[in-house]
């Protein structure tokens, strides 16, 4: 047995051509990465009117619901509809089907919701009992309308299932309706403040209408009308499983337009967002990206040059990279945790642009650690032990605040945030301030 | 009905893992689905505890679970081994591992000839009780795997066992307990079992004179160290001024010192002089009312000192089944409910109608609409807790609680 961790463990963007090429760099995981229930956490409590069951052991349960609690304290749009049936010893022996029935017929009788999202855990799948029947079988009972969604971990390497399947569940709620033009529906933005952000503010004075942000501005009777819509904008890749049922179903087009670093590709998106609209944000696209090639002209300098890894952080972990190394900067590893769309085109960039950086699986930072004096990183882009980094004068960024954003602010946002926290300690060592301080 | 809107009791496995998280030098290594490693971490941060150990998952997958093999959780535990160099690893078994029957002993005991680290097996996956099993079985574990044989014996030394990441206040509590000791007694603590500490302050625990059980999950842990190294001990939490002066009594009893008397006149005098002031605050008011929750020991303790008060308890409510050993007193027997429901929770603060509530996160949730509310136990959603300077044990923390009960009453 190996006495310490190599980088020859894993793979380079070049050799990586399936998500089983990006490798662990141990066996002994630390944090681990989430489960799908965190998932459907994030999506499942910004949906108005709908109650969501899980469906788990205490321990599950127990966490999600003080993650949950945390988050509202945080986001004012998340809804306190969260309740919890704590599976015991005798469940997992007999079943607990009929019990988590005559649950949901409680929750229906007593709290009238519009519907109810049961959400099944790893034990529940283990015991192989059929909730998508149950649901079936339940439904005449009762007013509100059942979804099933399924969270074992086993099964997948992160919590980006569970958002998916929460998002496609809701398709369950959705019901034919005559089309508006003009009216687009926002999918997978999973933040508040829908009207604060630059896409929503370039689109409505042209008379463009968000008929719905699915999850994170919605309700059930919304989400049965948001096939009304004349255009899906998906701001999330985890959104496109519920925009391509949408398109396939109601003949909703949708157009992709994630939360991207390159400059270029958020032109190409507005571009593309133009033509399906019918509109010229051409002008408009320009003066918005002008501002963050102002900032560039002036802080580009403080970038170049600068090491990275590329940890934790919502966004897309390849696309992010590529576009930070167009800037100077060098990607020393990126933690990924899975291959997305495009994510091809993604490494191809940072292959041409003479970056070959090596590749693990995210929420594996122990043995991480002990590498960092040989990687000799100057920034860490994402969530890691900051005391840590900071002894060892690697400057930390969470970008996490760009996430919430939909545009050239994304970049604008998180290049900021960068360009800050170099500025506040890399230029210094560690004799400045740290940014996590 | 098994119904939750806040929190399910927490397990077993739950407990275990937050006794042992906060122990320096320690390695937890759980056989299961990543995704509860990483809740439980972040968990630890709403118990206002840090992360001490080591601790890591081997994660799960299909073919895990259908083939029953158990290669994954033996490559995890040699290679933490090897690059760690562990003096112990707990290998925690997960609800998945424990339904597909894995046998975590067996395996441990198949590798321990080959492993440097003292493998001990945690073979709960959850399902076996409450938190506070949990919590008892790591104490246990500790003292009959990690505790070695008393190499030279300390004088005027003990040890806290039962200041956990559970307890709300452990860390004040503990440091209250420890100024008590020293002033009353002169004596030192040796090691807490379990914060702020580590696995070689454990392992040398039984050098120590004695100990100092402060929660009733301590008593196997202590009794384990009673056999095998000859060590004495009492239970007890010294809640409110009475308790303590009868705590500090039963110490010097037990372990045949003299409390000194400097010490004892003064705290006598400051329990005097404040209780006065309390009683004088809300004198010719209607008597106050309250309803208490927490753990067994604290939610009892800080009942008795209410009682002290002049205060009427309505209900105690002990968030966990009732533990083995429990004597309550007839009048308490009346008012103590071991793991209320929510449902119950609620009606006993409808029905009792209280005007101070001493509780934890989710009854002060539930009784949003009570006069006066004091967070004194785990559950705990918003609270942070950075200061160890304010204890609810002791003369201080009696003096401080009736402070906060003051400050709130009038309000």
């Amino acid at each position: 047995m190996q006495s310490s961790y190599s980088l020859k463990t894993l793979n380079r963007v070049s050799q990586i051509s399936a998500a089983k090429d990006i490798r662990q760099l141990s066996h002994a995981q630390f944090p681990g990465t989430h489960c799908p229930l965190f998932g459907v956490a994030l999506t499942a409590g910004y949906i108005k009117d709908m109650a969501v069951l899980l469906v788990g052991t205490d321990e599950c349960t127990y966490y999600t619901q003080t993650f949950n609690t945390g988050r509202r304290a945080a986001d004012s749009s998340m809804q306190d509809n969260f309740w919890s049936f704590a599976i015991n010893q005798d469940d997992v022996v007999f079943g607990c089907a009929e019990k988590v029935a005559e649950t949901i017929r409680h929750i229906d009788r007593t709290f009238s919701p519009k519907a109810i999202m049961i959400v099944t855990t790893c034990v529940l799948e283990v015991i192989g009992e059929d909730y998508e029947a149950l649901a079936e079988s339940l439904q005449p009972d009762v007013n509100a309308k059942l979804l099933v969604v399924r969270t074992e971990h086993f099964k997948c390497n992160s919590h980006i299932p569970g958002i998916e399947r929460t998002l496609t569940a809701l398709v369950k709620l959705m019901q034919p309706t005559a089309r508006q033009e003009g009216s687009v529906n926002i999918l997978g933005h999973r933040y508040g403040k829908i009207a604060d952000t630059e896409m929503f503010k370039l689109l409505t004075p042209h008379g463009i209408s968000v008929n719905l942000a699915i999850p994170s501005r919605s309700a059930v009777d919304e989400i049965a009308r948001a096939t009304s819509a004349s255009l899906n904008i998906v701001t999330d890749f985890t959104a496109l499983p519920l925009a391509q049922i949408m398109q396939d179903k109601f003949s909703v087009p949708f157009v992709y337009f994630d939360k991207y670093m390159s400059p270029k590709r958020i032109s190409a998106a507005y571009g593309k967002l133009s033509k399906m609209l019918g509109l010229d944000l051409a002008q408009e696209s320009k003066d918005l990206k002008r501002e963050l090639d102002d900032f560039l002209a002036a802080k580009a300098h403080v970038l170049a040059g600068k090491r990275f890894i590329y940890g934790n952080t919502p966004l897309l972990a390849f696309e992010f990279a590529s576009s930070l190394s167009q800037l100077g900067m060098e990607p020393l590893l990126i933690q990924a945790r899975d291959l997305y769309q495009n994510d091809d085109t993604y490494m191809r960039e940072l292959l041409s642009q003479g970056h070959d950086p090596y590749v693990s699986r995210i929420a594996n930072i122990a043995p991480l650690q002990a590498l960092y004096s040989e990687l000799k990183p100057n920034i860490y882009i994402g969530h890691e032990n900051p005391q840590r980094l900071m002894e060892l004068g690697i400057v930390q960024v969470a970008v996490d605040a760009a996430a919430a954003k939909l545009g050239f602010e994304v970049p604008l946002t998180a290049l900021r945030m960068i360009v800050k926290a170099v500025e506040t300690f890399g230029h210094t060592g560690r004799g400045g301030l740290h940014a996590a301080v | 009905m098994q119904l939750y809107k806040f929190l399910p009791l927490a397990s077993d496995r739950m407990g275990a893992l937050w006794t042992l998280a906060t122990i320096k030098d320690c390695c937890i290594l759980e056989y299961g689905p990543a995704g509860t490693t990483h809740y439980g971490i972040e968990g630890l941060m709403q118990l206002n505890a840090s992360m001490e150990s080591r601790l890591f998952t081997t994660h799960m997958d299909e073919t895990d679970i259908v083939s029953g093999d158990s290669d994954r959780l033996e490559r995890t535990i040699r290679e933490i081994d090897a690059v760690y160099r562990p003096p112990v690893i707990f290998v925690f078994a997960s609800s998945i591992s424990s339904i597909i029957g894995t046998d975590i002993e067996t395996i441990c005991q198949a590798l321990q000839p080959t492993t440097q680290a003292k493998l001990i097996a945690m073979t709960g996956g959850g399902f076996r009780g409450d938190f506070t099993w949990g919590v008892a079985e790591a104490l246990t574990a500790l003292a009959n795997h990690v505790v070695a044989p008393p190499t030279t014996k300390q004088a005027k030394t003990y040890n806290i066992i039962g200041a956990n990441a559970d307890c709300y206040n452990f860390r004040s509590d503990i440091r209250e307990i420890k100024s008590m000791m020293a002033e009353c007694f002169g004596l030192k603590a040796a090691t807490v079992f379990t914060a702020d500490t580590s696995i070689a302050d454990i392992a040398g625990a039984a050098n120590a004179e004695f100990n100092l059980i402060t929660r009733i999950e301590g008593i196997p842990c202590a009794e384990a160290l009673k056999q095998a190294h000859g060590m004495p001990y009492i239970y007890g939490s010294p809640y409110g001024y009475q308790g303590s002066a009868l705590w500090l009594k039963q110490v010097a009893d037990a372990f045949g010192q003299n409390c000194d008397a400097a010490y004892m006149a003064q705290t006598a005098n400051t329990s005097r002089q404040h209780t006065m002031y309390f009683r004088r605050a809300f004198y010719g008011a209607t008597q106050i009312s309250c309803v208490v929750a927490g753990n067994y020991d604290q939610a009892t303790g800080i009942a008795g000192f209410m009682q002290e008060l002049g205060i009427d308890v309505r209900k105690v409510l002990v968030n966990h089944a009732r533990p083995n050993g429990t004597q309550v007193s007839a009048e308490l027997a009346e008012r103590i409910i071991f793991a209320p429901s929510e449902e119950l929770r609620r009606q006993v603060l409808h029905d009792e109608k209280p005007k101070l509530l001493l509780g934890d996160g989710v009854l002060l949730e539930i009784g949003a609409d009570v006069p006066a509310k004091i967070q004194v136990a785990n559950p705990n959603f918003y609270t942070t807790l950075l200061f160890d300077g304010t204890p609810f044990v002791g003369p201080r923390g009696a003096t401080y609680l009736l402070e906060r009960m003051l400050n709130e009453l009038r309000h």
